[in-house]
């Protein structure tokens, strides 16, 4: 992991969200923003670390408990909902034993599910991190996270 | 797809490119408008008719002629494009991102703003870069940044990213979050115009509103406002998202019947049970949706809402306790918990759609779930918790005898097993 390097973002708090989306990336390999940095968040922009939980907590996207290597974000907006998310989500909850807002007990995934992706005419969709995965169906997720498993494996190596 | 000159859809490419643009008459526009004085800019788009295309339909030209002097003005363009079933700023960022970039610095001149933002929804990451590298193919070619095209005028741009929040998209709630804040909408007046980002005026747009410009000062406020409904005329980027054939964004002159529109979109999947149009906020409709026109006026007349154009196609296979669930959960997560009558009202409603859903609904549900949307109509905040009304009553005034019907054999079952 690497670190992030502050001195290239201005310290003011129109910054912050960009922030969150660095350190929630870089700082950790497990997709949230650790007490650590939060704290080094707060310092570089001059707010005490409750003013910056309290920016945090707002949004969907960024966590302060630590999550799976792959966050996926399966869509259950009206949309997706009637082309059949929820069959992938059944899928990804017997088949791999996710659990929505939890993480997977190796460690790789955790389950979230969004309102909007903004890609309907692909639907159902989901987001594997910063990747859109659209046009799902359950052999497809099942590839992708067959694939993910191997990635992992191999960086572990 | 209708491809009139004056068309997003004509400038339409798959990878975006800076000489591509310029070979089928790109920045003509704003080549117009820097030989124009400011207020002649101003004048041409009131005169097009624009109408912001975000949901609200506020006459663009009318904002833009509202904003005072000062030294520091901003231009924000509302990149946050969070309602469910909206796709069609996806669909300009990714095909048509100069038109956007070029609208954008059209306004900035017309306006007299010297620093623009871009706010986009923190789920289009790969955007947010293909909208980085735009915007420096059009500084090295001086056509953003400092004496644009060698003359007195310099704009400048810097991307924001969000990061998930429906409530965002609201234009106070997007300037809160995007000066680092919680994304509380806050009260109007005083307007983004009078004192917005720290303070300063502010002019924020939609995506598409802004990729309209160009089109107006290229090919002139008459030839926009001849196209469509003469009350709210131009072309319109419309989202066709469930079961159609070709679910996609088509772009048709406003005034559209949604019958035309359905049927560019492939037609309907099996058979036609509800429409949902302008988001999630709007009403449901069944079959005689195909005959409504989707423009702002004609849509307000009937009761409903342009909003951002999406229209939500659903078959007979659709199970209407679960859209009620879907709807009511969304709100409850989205809610930005400021207001007590939203934060609580959601929260109720969405655990009552999902008792009724899961098969443990109670007959008092209905008319108690009525009541608390009466209640956050008359109560809340922001636009926001008063429309929940709005899709709820409809769902239930068309198809409350389902879910009723539901309700009852869930009790029976309850006596039985």
């Amino acid at each position: 992991m690497q670190s992030v390097q502050l001195s290239s973002v201005p310290p003011s708090q129109d910054h912050i969200l960009e922030l969150f989306h660095k350190f929630q990336k870089q700082d950790t390999d497990q997709n949230y923003l650790s007490p650590n940095s939060v704290r080094r968040i707060a310092e570089h922009l001059n707010l005490s670390m409750a003013q910056v939980y309290g920016v945090l907590s707002f949004y969907h996207m960024f966590s302060y408990r630590p999550r799976g290597t792959y966050v996926i974000r399966l869509c259950d907006s009206l949309s997706c909902r009637i082309v059949g998310s929820l069959d992938i989500y059944s899928f990804l909850r017997k088949e791999l034993g996710l659990q929505r807002d939890k993480v997977s007990e190796d460690g790789l995934f955790s389950l979230e599910i969004v309102n909007c992706l903004g890609s309907c005419n692909t639907a159902p969709n989901m987001m594997i991190n910063d990747q859109l995965v659209p046009n799902l169906t359950v052999e497809k997720v099942k590839d992708y996270i067959h694939s993910l498993r191997e990635e992992a494996k191999n960086e572990a190596v | 797809m209708k491809r009139s000159r004056v068309s997003i859809s004509s400038y339409a490419m798959e990878s975006p490119d800076i000489e591509a643009y310029l070979g089928i008459g790109g920045y003509q526009g704003l080549k117009k408008a820097l030989h124009m004085k400011k207020d002649g800019v101003i004048q041409e788009v009131q005169e097009s008719k624009l109408r912001g295309r975000g949901g609200a339909g506020f006459p663009t030209g009318k904002k833009w002629a509202g904003v005072p002097q000062d030294e520091e003005i901003y231009l924000v363009c509302n990149a946050d494009e969070g309602e469910p079933g909206t796709f069609k700023d996806r669909y300009i960022m990714e095909h048509t991102p100069f038109l956007m970039v070029e609208g954008m610095t059209i306004a900035g001149y017309g306006v007299g703003a010297s620093k623009g933002y871009i706010y986009i929804r923190g789920e289009y990451p790969a955007i947010a870069e293909t909208i980085q590298g735009v915007l420096e193919a059009a500084r090295k070619q001086n056509l953003l940044g400092k004496n644009i095209l060698d003359g007195d005028f310099s704009f400048d741009i810097e991307i924001k990213r969000g990061g998930g929040s429906y409530v965002v998209g609201d234009e106070t709630a997007l300037l809160s979050s995007l000066m680092g804040k919680r994304g509380f909408p806050w009260m109007k007046p005083p307007y983004p115009t009078e004192k917005g980002l720290w303070d300063r005026p502010t002019v924020v747009n939609n995506v598409e509103t802004l990729t309209y410009v160009p089109l107006i000062l290229a090919h002139g406020a008459a030839a926009f406002a001849d196209i469509g409904a003469p009350g709210s005329p131009g072309p319109k980027l419309y989202s066709v998202s469930g079961n159609v054939n070709s679910p996609g964004v088509y772009e048709f002159p406003m005034g559209v019947s949604v019958k035309e529109l359905l049927k560019a979109a492939g037609g309907v999947q099996g058979q036609l049970k509800a429409v949902q149009i302008g988001g999630t906020a709007g009403p449901l409709y069944d079959d005689t949706a195909l005959s409504m026109q989707l423009d702002y006026d004609s849509m307000n007349a009937a009761g409903g809402t342009l909003g951002s154009g999406a229209v939500v196609v659903m078959n007979s296979k659709t199970n209407m306790a679960g859209v009620l669930d879907v709807s009511m959960r969304f709100f409850a997560e989205e809610s930005c918990g400021q207001c007590f009558p939203c934060r609580y009202g959601t929260r109720q409603l969405s655990y009552m759609a999902r008792r009724i859903a899961s098969g443990s609904g109670e007959q008092h549900y209905l008319p108690l779930m009525r009541e608390t949307g009466e209640v956050m109509r008359a109560t809340s905040f922001c636009p926001f918790g008063q429309s929940v009304c709005t899709p709820l009553n409809s769902l239930l005034d068309q198809f409350g005898d389902e879910v009723e019907g539901f309700i009852r054999q869930q009790d029976y079952i309850r006596e039985v097993i």
